[in-house]
């Protein structure tokens, strides 16, 4: 498993086990998130906490996680994001598109 | 100057060798940023765009290139960083999102001056530029997010976009004598 999930009131958060986030952990990535969102969590907030790069076949497979959390009424949001995955996310507007949270919020 | 791990260097330029292994990419990722970061100095903001461009460079290696050896070279040329990425692969699938057909390489004349659109979400479009028929220039152009963009209709590929974005100047040459492929990101420093 590269997510490790954990579960609060209001949400689970998915924290990545990864270092980098690449187009090698890409689709394992997509189909634990899947797994996540059948279980029939709505609210999944995955963690960034111990990434340190990510590339576009990673984030390809975070926006196609999503389409699949909206086609059943559940949302993905991200935290702890760093520096440099911060400013990714606002180069091709992922801000836009995901809640991005800097802490935790409260359960 | 020649290494040990085959990259040789001379006083503005850098050049590697990757052998498409995805253990070395990240590596070499750092190896190549570090090597920009010592001139761009006090600089995160230049620095970061690089490391973006570097690890979206290789990955599309990895990726698409179908050979197992890609040359990145780094020029340090007066105000200007170029970062280029050559190999004898696949040459670039030109193709847009809507049609089935990728364009051949060199492309028809006729295709001198337009705009092709690679993709378009409701956020931004992808297009290049063909300036003549071994040369693109890619750019983007932002839409109004309002309302907030509808997943659903967003495409998932962001290589390109990341490169584009990131360069002051992105563009693809393929040389038909050698068959060789290059992307070049400019980066104005």
């Amino acid at each position: 498993m590269i997510i490790e999930p954990k579960e609060y009131n209001t949400f689970v958060l998915a924290d990545l086990k990864l270092k980098e986030a690449n187009l090698v952990e890409a689709e394992r990535f997509k189909s634990e998130m899947v797994q996540l969102i059948d279980l029939g969590h709505k609210q999944v907030i995955v963690s960034f906490k111990e990434v340190a790069y990510v590339d576009s076949s990673f984030l390809g497979a975070l926006v196609s996680s999503l389409k699949y959390a909206m086609s059943n009424k559940a949302d993905i949001a991200v935290v702890f994001l760093n520096k440099d995955i911060n400013n990714l996310f606002k180069l091709i507007r992922m801000d836009k598109v995901f809640k991005v949270y800097t802490a935790l919020p409260e359960a | 100057m020649k290494s040990n791990t085959g990259t040789t260097h001379s006083l503005n330029t850098f050049a590697f060798i990757f052998k498409s292994n995805v253990d070395e990419l990240y590596p070499l990722v750092t190896e190549i940023y570090e090597v920009i970061k010592s001139r761009v100095i006090g600089d995160p903001f230049t620095a970061g765009k690089c490391k973006l461009i570097l690890t979206e460079l290789l990955t599309n290696a990895l990726k698409h290139s179908g050979v197992d050896k890609t040359v990145f070279k780094v020029v340090f040329d007066k105000n200007k960083l170029l970062i280029s990425k050559a190999d004898k692969g696949k040459p670039f699938n030109l193709e847009s999102f809507k049609e089935r057909e990728a364009l051949k390489w060199p492309l028809d004349p006729s295709y001198q001056g337009e705009k092709f659109t690679i993709y378009e979400d409701e956020m931004c479009g992808l297009y290049a530029y063909i300036t003549d028929p071994n040369h693109v220039i890619f750019f983007t152009e932002d839409h109004p997010i309002d309302p907030p963009p509808r997943p659903r209709d967003m495409l998932e590929h962001f290589g390109l976009l990341i490169l584009t974005k990131s360069s002051d100047r992105f563009e693809y040459f393929f040389n038909p004598e050698t068959q060789t492929n290059i992307f070049t990101s400019t980066i104005n420093l």
